[in-house]
């Protein structure tokens, strides 16, 4: 049965520094100038104390929630939902090595991701043998040998050493010439892009294949450098396996974002690869966050406001709403990976507010999803497609109206870079100049 | 009914006041760096706080040091507004873009040094230094920006030199696009264009024009030019116009944009047409000559 934990809990803090005896305090004393309490997780007590503060007892669960000096917010008892997302993780195979990096996992809610350990076996699915990586986002895993297939995951830690996510396996076979490498398994397919014309006295051929999980039929886009490189359609199981072919060698940006059967646009996962010349690399683990609208763009207070999307089937997806109190909601998707949720607006103040959402599903975790707004006021209102025109160019940058916000507005938009007098609808946040700030609302609805 | 499941959870902390924001900081490559040796400071961003999709600012160094180079290898950063350069002596200028938000680790740009005085030199961030939001409305976000200090020995022995890659790539692929000027405040059209390269960044961009598609890099004649470049409705509409990009290791990558209108001059220098117009005269002959057989025998 799971139990609910109402009030604030009494909490001991013994100051080592300077009061030297322990005194009594209550959640409302957390704020200090010195300290924050920004991961209340259950825990033994061997990993209660510092050399300045410790925090040794509490009658009851007091709060989830992240808290600072600056901003000092709580979610009491346990109906919030802290998780970290899983690393997106790359693996390319060279010469008795194989080179791994990941992205940064995101803790939310309190969480804190301090450290990373990867797990290393020759059988998939483990069992693995763990070594601490330290807080990094990448590392060369040598000693292998030639033409055996390595399995890794990534593990991230909490601040005290405990592994709270695990990443999907990825693998990679090391060879004595660079050339081979390993890809993950996964369905689908899509191909590779690239511009026209030719390259004088040079060549390679590598490929990076990217897989993971979107939704049912959604279409995936992969970015390189900004510019569309692939799209997939995606079939039931929600799995994608794109490769990206004709790589030089080189760092690349890539990005990759969905759009449900709504057409509603994920938010997107930017991961950097570092790709050899002539050796291939796999990136695993992209588990896209799920789409997000509200049936409503202003709600009558007390009356239901409903919340959907998609994402991968058979998944649990957490809603989060901004208000005063955060409130937190899950929710099934089904099949199709479609999810719904109404809840009533009794409890949330007049006025704006934000929710975004994000996917759980065989112990990997999803990014959080795009925000989206609603009102509460004293009617309601139905949000339909037209009442919220989110690709209006002077709210997202597509200045050429191709309903596409890429290099060609990018380029535009360059070409009034701190330019006197631009013309208006250039300047998208209307401060009478095109700047970094344009630059940046372009980038944030870009599609490539 | 409550139920309270825990009496006793001991739980955490005592950490530092941590503050949700991203960094800007520099990395060097080799310590310790006497009079004389050239050496590498990476500008590294670190945004695991929170996604951020723009940046723009400054870096300050005395003339102690002399900026022998920016390379652009590891570089995460795919769209440039202004490349790092060397605005005024001693004040490198940048601004770049990251479209679809990046919540990493990465680099930014690479600067190689050398050092031309013995003392401690300080290389900070400026002012005007910024990174904005990825939240769609171009919020500033909480920046913390590290300097270095650097203390340069007197020279001893022979100056170190940092190993600074070959570059063995060529500019990245690129599609050249044709736009109404007006965009641009341009009555013409105008073709715009833009690519990086992995390694040593692009040195110029050249156009040349041909009524070939097929043409051959060392038959053409090219012209150093920038973006956007304005076209000329009289020379460049009925070509196809060639862009090439080189890069600072004499690499280079060539596009083609195809010709925005048909003119006659075109036309007759392709062969499909020129072979369509001879099967179109053949065919035109023989049905003459049929058509007048056909009459000969009706008569």
């Amino acid at each position: 049965m799971r139990g609910i934990f109402i009030g604030w809990g009494i909490l001991l803090f013994a100051c080592s520094a300077g009061l030297g005896a322990a005194r009594v305090a209550y959640a409302q004393n957390l704020r200090s100038d010195t300290y924050q309490v920004f991961a209340p997780i259950m825990a033994s007590g061997g990993w209660a104390t510092s050399d300045h503060f410790s925090l040794f007892a509490s009658i009851s669960e007091f709060a989830h929630g992240t808290s600072s000096i600056t901003s000092f917010t709580t979610t009491p008892g346990f109906a919030s939902y802290p998780f970290v997302s899983t690393p997106v993780v790359s693996a390319t195979a060279g010469a008795a090595q194989v080179a791994l990096s990941w992205t940064a996992s995101v803790g939310f809610l309190g969480w804190t991701v301090s450290g990373y350990d990867v797990g290393q076996s020759t059988s998939s699915g483990g069992p693995y043998t763990y070594s601490d990586l330290g807080n990094t986002t990448s590392s060369t895993r040598t000693g292998l040998t030639n033409g055996t297939t390595y399995y890794f995951v990534i593990v991230p830690k909490d601040t005290f050493g405990n592994r709270i996510a695990t990443s999907t396996q990825v693998s990679g076979t090391p060879a004595a010439s660079s050339g081979g490498s390993s890809g993950s398994s996964g369905g689908g397919g899509g191909g590779g892009g690239g511009g026209g014309g030719g390259s004088v006295g040079l060549t390679s051929s590598a490929t990076a294949t990217f897989s993971g999980r979107a939704y049912p039929g959604s279409t995936v886009t992969i970015l390189k450098d900004a510019q569309v490189v692939a799209t997939s359609r995606i079939g039931e199981d929600a799995a994608f396996s794109t490769a990206v072919g004709n790589l030089n060698g080189g760092t690349y940006l890539f990005s990759i974002y969905a759009e449900d059967s709504g057409g509603n646009q994920s938010s997107t996962i930017t991961v950097p690869v570092s790709i050899t010349a002539n050796v291939n690399t796999s990136v695993s683990g992209i588990f896209l966050a799920p789409t997000i609208d509200v049936d409503k763009s202003e709600v009558k207070r007390g009356n239901p406001i409903r919340v959907f999307g998609q994402s991968v089937p058979s998944s649990v997806v957490t809603i989060s709403v901004n208000s005063e109190n955060e409130l937190f909601f899950q929710t099934p998707s089904d099949k199709g990976g479609v999810y719904s949720y109404s809840f009533l607006t009794a409890s949330l103040e007049l006025g704006q507010h934000s929710t975004h959402s994000n996917a759980a599903k065989s112990g990997e975790v999803s990014r959080t999803s795009k925000s989206v707004t609603f009102a509460v006021g004293t009617k309601d209102v139905t949000k339909t497609k037209e009442t919220t025109p989110v690709s209006a160019p002077a709210v997202s940058g597509d200045i050429n109206g191709d309903k596409k916000i890429n290099i060609v507005d990018f380029s535009i938009e360059a070409f009034w870079y701190k330019k006197k007098n631009p013309p208006s609808a250039y300047d998208l946040n209307h401060d009478g100049v095109v700047n970094l700030i344009d630059f940046s609302i372009m980038a944030s609805h870009w599609t490539g | 009914m409550y139920t309270l499941r825990t009496t006793l959870a001991v739980l955490l902390f005592a950490l530092p006041a941590l503050v949700s924001a991203a960094q800007l900081h520099l990395e060097q490559s080799s310590a310790p760096v006497r009079v004389g040796d050239t050496f590498i400071l990476t500008v590294m961003l670190d945004s695991t706080d929170g996604a951020v999709n723009a940046f723009e600012g400054s870096l300050h160094f005395l003339p102690d040091l002399t900026l022998q180079d920016i390379r652009f290898s590891g570089s995460v950063v795919p769209l440039w507004v202004e490349k790092p350069k060397q605005k005024t002596t001693g004040t490198v200028t940048f601004a770049g873009v990251l479209p679809g938000g990046f919540q990493e680790k990465g680099v930014l740009t690479t600067l190689v040094f050398v050092a031309n005085n013995p003392g401690i030199v300080h290389i900070s961030f400026g002012a005007d230094t910024e990174v904005y939001k990825d939240d769609g409305k171009g919020t500033r976000a909480p920046l913390q920006t590290t300097p270095l200090s650097l203390d340069i020995l007197p020279a001893s022995g022979a100056p170190h030199r940092v190993y600074v890659p070959d570059d063995t790539t060529p500019p990245e692929p690129f599609v050249p696009a044709v736009l109404p000027g007006h965009a641009f405040g341009q009555e013409g059209p105008v073709l715009v264009f833009d690519t990086q390269d992995k390694d040593s960044g692009i040195l110029y961009f050249e156009i040349a024009r041909s009524y070939n598609p097929r043409a051959k890099d060392a038959d053409l004649s090219w012209q150093v030019v920038q973006s956007p470049y304005v076209l000329s409705p009289a020379q460049d509409l009925d070509h196809y116009l060639f862009v090439r990009a080189t890069d600072r290791a004499q690499h280079t990558h060539t596009a083609s944009v195809p010709p925005q209108k048909i003119s006659i001059a075109l036309l007759v220098r392709q062969q499909w047409f020129v072979i369509l117009l001879l099967l179109g005269v053949i065919g035109s002959v023989i049905l003459f000559f049929r058509r007048g057989k056909h009459r000969h025998e009706s008569v």
